[in-house]
């Protein structure tokens, strides 16, 4: 198999969250971001960090569709880490340091962009779901987040049968609801 | 309709759970009704956004389990890469205020020696109680100890006394634990899991001085772990919240609270003071902050209730101190938590079976 089919099959893995894919990517690419960061003032805590956050990018351009294998992986990676890396570093005011063998590779303007947007519903949702407190939260997590049916959720929280687990969970999700765009009239 | 009627509805709806003709019908609704099809859209674009979280969720659980598997594997190193040439280049960057910095250190730590001695020795002042199960506090439970040691007996010695006991927990899947000195008082140690299997465990090192103590469990039933659930974290916030768990009894306890100051019982500062319940036999036990860290060692509790940690920076100085014993040179402290995202319960559930009970024997 080439490198490029290799890496097609990869993120193909990747937007399904499938953790082979995952793995095998993480064995070849973490090394470089690691490099990158520790090389300039990071700490491995750090690196794992923008490794992760890089991996998300990555995620959602190849669930996006739109992912067109026109550079390998590991540019793709590097440009995004670089970026996100420069821009903690900002962030901390960490500027004793120059960045050294930090040269930009390929444009990613764009990926950062939406991954911003991404990020910032991902704390809405995550913000309004501490919120609605407990069984709520559990409830929601097992149906809408772990996928698991009715019948399982029923016996596992005590509900006598699965209809009734089913009226709490649209309880529980209309306010849900309420608070997540709550949050939008708050912006 | 009723709003879970017309949400369950919807869903339906959305999920293509519906006939043909409920589909008709619905959709029939949704023209006439602009404010059945507005609650449509915007149940549509609310399924999506936690439907993209919930896979972010995962996503990010699955990075973090890849992660903690590399690094037990040892294809990731948690210690800086080129270390050695940073410290180069940052000493003759830094090197002046290093000599201002080392002299201040230098008066702030004979300070600190004049002060621990100070404090160290109110320590000893009897309001402090020790939270270990010793012979006095257990004779009401003369019979269970009995039964104990009848279980015990392929273990040890049939004729053993049981001297003092606690809790302790995992610092390198290899079976290094992690307890306070105190706990340990006789000289056979025997440590349980919370499935019951027991263990023969040897002492390592103890520092009575800072009531930290690491065993090496050295039995043949024993499997060792690939990787620990939880990291270890120097880095602690007043009122932050805080769980324990240990073996005041036979079954694993869980319990939490917060945490109440940065230094110990009148003022020490080798250890934490914990607002959490805990009972004899607690002693050891690991105190975890909310992602699963492991920031100290439950230790003992004054008279007024205040319970105390052990910080866990000592736990990272006992083992390079143990490093240097070439026994125990592969001792590896556990630096990557898996469990930051998980839910208390999921935390707890990975985290039970590290921590053990000790008991020791004469």
């Amino acid at each position: 198999m080439s490198t490029s089919e290799k890496e097609k099959l990869q993120l193909e893995g990747l937007a399904k969250n499938d953790r082979l894919s995952i793995e095998a990517i993480y064995r070849e690419q973490y090394a470089m971001v690691q490099a990158l960061v520790l090389n300039n003032s990071g700490t491995p805590d750090e690196a794992r960090d923008i490794f992760q956050e890089s991996m998300i990018v990555l995620y959602e351009k190849a669930v996006s569709g739109k992912f067109e294998l026109n550079c390998q992986l590991k540019t793709f990676l590097y440009a995004v880490s670089r970026r996100l890396w420069l821009k903690r570093l900002k962030h901390l005011q960490r500027f004793g340091i120059r960045a050294e063998g930090m040269e930009e590779t390929i444009p990613v303007e764009e990926e950062l962009e939406n991954h911003e947007k991404v990020n910032a519903d991902f704390i809405m949702m995550e913000t309004a779901l501490s919120k609605i407190g407990e069984p709520c939260k559990s409830l929601l997590d097992a149906y809408y987040i772990k996928k698991n049916n009715m019948q399982e959720i029923a016996s596992v929280f005590g509900y006598t049968n699965a209809d009734n687990a089913k009226t709490q969970k649209y309880k529980c999700l209309m306010r849900l609801k309420k608070l997540f765009f709550a949050q939008y009239k708050n912006l | 309709m009723e709003d879970v009627t017309i949400l369950e509805t919807i869903e339906r709806y959305l999920g293509g759970e519906m006939t043909r003709q409920e589909m008709d019908y619905f959709e029939e609704m949704c023209r006439n009704k602009p404010e059945i099809d507005h609650l449509v859209v915007e149940h549509r674009f609310f399924l999506r956004e936690l439907d993209k979280f919930g896979k972010l969720v995962n996503l990010k659980h699955n990075l973090d389990e890849v992660h903690g598997k590399l690094t037990d594997e040892g294809l990731i190193s948690s210690v800086s890469l080129n270390r050695k040439a940073r410290i180069a280049y940052m000493w003759k960057k830094y090197k002046r205020i290093a000599a201002v910095a080392a002299s201040i250190a230098g008066i702030v730590s004979i300070l600190t020696v004049v002060l621990a001695s100070v404090y160290n020795s109110n320590k000893s002042n009897k309001d402090i109680i020790k939270l270990s199960n010793e012979v006095n506090t257990l004779k009401g439970v003369q019979n269970a100890t009995t039964k104990e040691l009848n279980e015990v007996k392929n273990k040890i010695d049939p004729k053993a006394t049981f001297i003092s006991g606690g809790t302790g927990f995992l610092i390198d899947g290899n079976g290094y634990l992690i307890t306070n000195a105190h706990v340990l008082k006789g000289r056979t140690i025997i440590a349980t899991n919370d499935k019951g299997q027991q263990f023969l465990a040897k002492l390592c090192m103890k520092d009575p001085e800072r009531d930290i103590a690491v065993l090496k469990i050295e039995d043949k039933d024993f499997k060792p772990l690939s990787f620990l659930p939880y990291g270890i974290n120097k880095t602690v916030n007043l009122a932050e919240p805080i769980y324990t768990m240990g073996y005041p009894k036979d079954q694993i306890v869980y319990s939490e609270g917060y945490l109440s100051s940065e230094t110990g019982y009148k003022s020490d500062t080798l250890t934490y003071q914990i607002s959490i319940a805990a009972e004899h036999g607690n002693s050891g036990g690991p105190v975890l902050n909310k992602n699963g860290d492991v920031i100290g060692i439950l230790t003992d509790k004054s008279e007024s209730g205040a319970v105390f940690a052990v910080k866990s920076i000592y736990i990272f100085n006992a083992v390079e101190n143990l490093k240097k014993d070439p026994d125990h040179s592969n001792i590896h402290l556990n630096g990557t938590n898996s469990i930051k995202r998980l839910k208390r319960e999921q935390q707890v559930q990975k985290v039970n079976n590290c921590v053990f009970l000790i008991k020791s024997y004469d």
